[in-house]
């Protein structure tokens, strides 16, 4: 039998996407025998990303400071913006270097049966930020599943007589797939060869 | 692919046991609950990841058991493969030479099967449900893409019904989206049946030596001559209908397919003969048409013939077994019900209180 606080550390580790009981079992029995000085920096880190991570005010990405860097910069261009589900496909977008226009991220898609609604996405403020910014052209690069294909169109007509070009990623991401597998040039390419929608 | 090997444990009453078989015709005989069929449900499961008559796990668990194993040792011209297949309460897992496979599309391509049983009577009396699934496994032949296609539709539709059960009108980004998945389901089915019908006039006519005119019409529930775009129109019309009724009904999930013998509904005017060869001409069509293009045979599964079939279908099944280098698994009482010539490999298997003698 294993002590409570193991059994409890393998819980927890067990709650991370991707991670079985094999899996965490080891991860934990790694934390158990590794310096105390590791697991002392990994809580830490855990509590720190906590503390001080923020969503961003304007484009709802995870970040340090708010407004966050790509928001803040000067050199990004402010009228192109690329709608992404989470920080996940923003990373993957940001990585594949195709991309110099602002973001917004909406963290999900819409999904009634698991009772999200536009109210419970980042997608109420998309309007004004478009107007505010003076954007000519909205990327949206929401992931190529069905879920992911409705938000895309839910998001395009609410910009409907904002004056905003709306155009979607090029389905260069398999069918079903979803872009956090899709790697960065795969991304790139689908940005590059985005179409009106 | 053959299956030359199968391995079960924890199924239903079979016994802890393999059994080989010799890749011909293999017949399971035995009394009624012996466990003849569930040999066969259990070669249907490793092959299509279901069985043939439930959908709940726990009804195949033997008594007393908490986990099945299915393994199955295959073998064609340019080699051999494993599958194996474990089912416990909480579901399915399967693998290929001991990897996950990358996707159920690419599992079910490795040993394709062809069922007919006593419940296949249905495919002709009316039973859209079945006529769309078999509509849809002969659009999976086509193309495994339409896997994908299925889900993504189904998926859509459980949202759009999910916000009409809310009485939500403003719903146009999901009519859209089903109406894309729904137009490309809808022209795969049509695809795929405008391939069989040719091959089912021709078994039909080879089975019954009768010459009626067999027309298929796939029937859409909306003008199937404005496409996408009007299937969009007829789901925006309908909001305040699916509404009131609680569920979505335009779309692909109310496709109809119409057979008519002689110009005349099937299932108005045609007798249990009839619907008898028909049905079996409908599942020999993807035996004929897997072979004919060229593709894996698939291996063709019997249930209890006998129950269903007379004297004359049965001589032809069994010269059409014999002619066929597919290999067949028949499930019966009688061992004499096929009347085979043994031009063909073939290996009879005794099935008693769960347990094979060969
Ligand atoms: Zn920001």
């Amino acid at each position: 039998m294993l002590a409570r606080p193991i059994k409890n550390l393998i819980r927890e580790l067990r709650k991370l996407p991707g991670v079985g009981e094999k899996t965490a079992t080891r991860l934990a029995l790694h934390i158990l025998t590794a310096p105390p000085e590791r697991a002392e920096n990994l809580a830490h880190a855990l509590t720190e990303v906590k503390e001080r991570i923020v969503p961003c005010k304007e484009c709802h990405q995870l970040t340090e400071d708010s407004p966050c860097a790509i928001c803040a910069s000067p050199r990004r261009d402010r009228t192109l913006l690329c709608i992404v589900e989470d920080q996940v496909s923003l990373i993957s977008i940001e990585n594949s270097g195709n991309f110099n226009g602002l973001y917004h991220v909406l963290g999900g898609r819409l999904s009634p049966m698991d009772g999200v609604g536009p109210s419970s996405l980042n997608i109420p403020d998309i309007k004004d930020r478009v107007r505010n910014l003076g954007v000519r052209e909205v990327i949206l690069a929401t992931n190529p599943n069905v879920d992911g294909e409705a938000t895309a169109l839910y998001i395009k007509r609410l910009l409907e007589g904002t004056g905003a070009a709306v155009t979607r990623i090029a389905r260069g991401v398999p069918m079903g797939g979803d872009l956090e597998y899709a790697d960065s040039l795969t991304l790139g390419r689908a940005i590059d060869g985005r179409g009106t929608f | 692919m053959i299956i030359e090997k199968l391995r079960v444990k924890g199924f239903r009453n079979l016994l802890p046991s393999t059994i080989d078989f010799c890749g011909g015709i293999d017949v399971l005989t035995g009394e009624n609950a012996q466990g003849k069929t569930n040999i066969l449900e259990a070669v249907h499961l490793l092959s299509t990841l279901t069985s043939f008559r439930t959908r709940k796990v726990r009804e195949m668990m033997g008594r007393g058991e908490e986990k099945v194993i299915l393994e199955g040792d295959l073998k064609d011209r340019d080699g051999s493969s494993n599958l194996r297949v474990e089912m416990e309460k909480e579901g399915k897992r399967a693998w290929i030479d001991g990897n996950t496979p990358t996707s159920t599309a690419q599992y079910l391509k490795v040993l394709p099967s062809v069922f007919f049983g006593p419940g296949d009577m249905r495919l002709t009396g009316g039973d859209q449900l079945l006529r769309r699934r078999f509509l849809d496994r002969a659009a999976f032949d086509l193309s495994s893409l339409h896997f994908d296609i299925l889900k993504d539709y189904k998926r859509v539709l459980s949202q759009r019904n999910s916000l009409i059960s809310q009485g939500k009108k403003d719903i146009e980004h999901w009519s859209v989206t089903l109406a894309e998945k729904g137009w490309k389901l809808f022209s795969a089915r049509k695809k795929a049946l405008e391939e069989l019908a040719g091959r089912i006039t021709t078994i039909h006519y080879e089975i019954s030596g009768g010459l009626e005119e067999i027309r298929f019409i796939l029937k859409p529930s909306w003008d199937e001559n404005c496409g996408e775009d009007g299937l969009c129109k007829a789901l925006e019309e309908s909001i305040d209908d699916d509404i009131s009724r609680g569920f979505t009904h335009h779309g692909p999930h109310r496709d109809r397919l119409k057979v008519l013998l002689d110009g005349r509904d099937i299932n108005e005017h045609g007798s249990q003969g009839q619907h008898r060869t028909l049905a079996l001409s409908m599942k020999l069509s993807l035996l004929l048409w897997a072979e004919e293009r060229g593709a894996d045979i698939p291996l063709f599964l019997l249930d209890d013939p006998g129950s269903e079939l007379d004297e004359r279908r049965m001589n032809f099944l069994a010269e059409f077994f014999e002619n066929w280098h597919g290999q067949v698994m028949i499930a019966t009482v009688k061992s004499g019900e096929i009347p085979l010539k043994g031009n063909k490999k073939n290996r009879f298997h005794r099935v008693e209180r769960g347990s094979v003698n060969h």
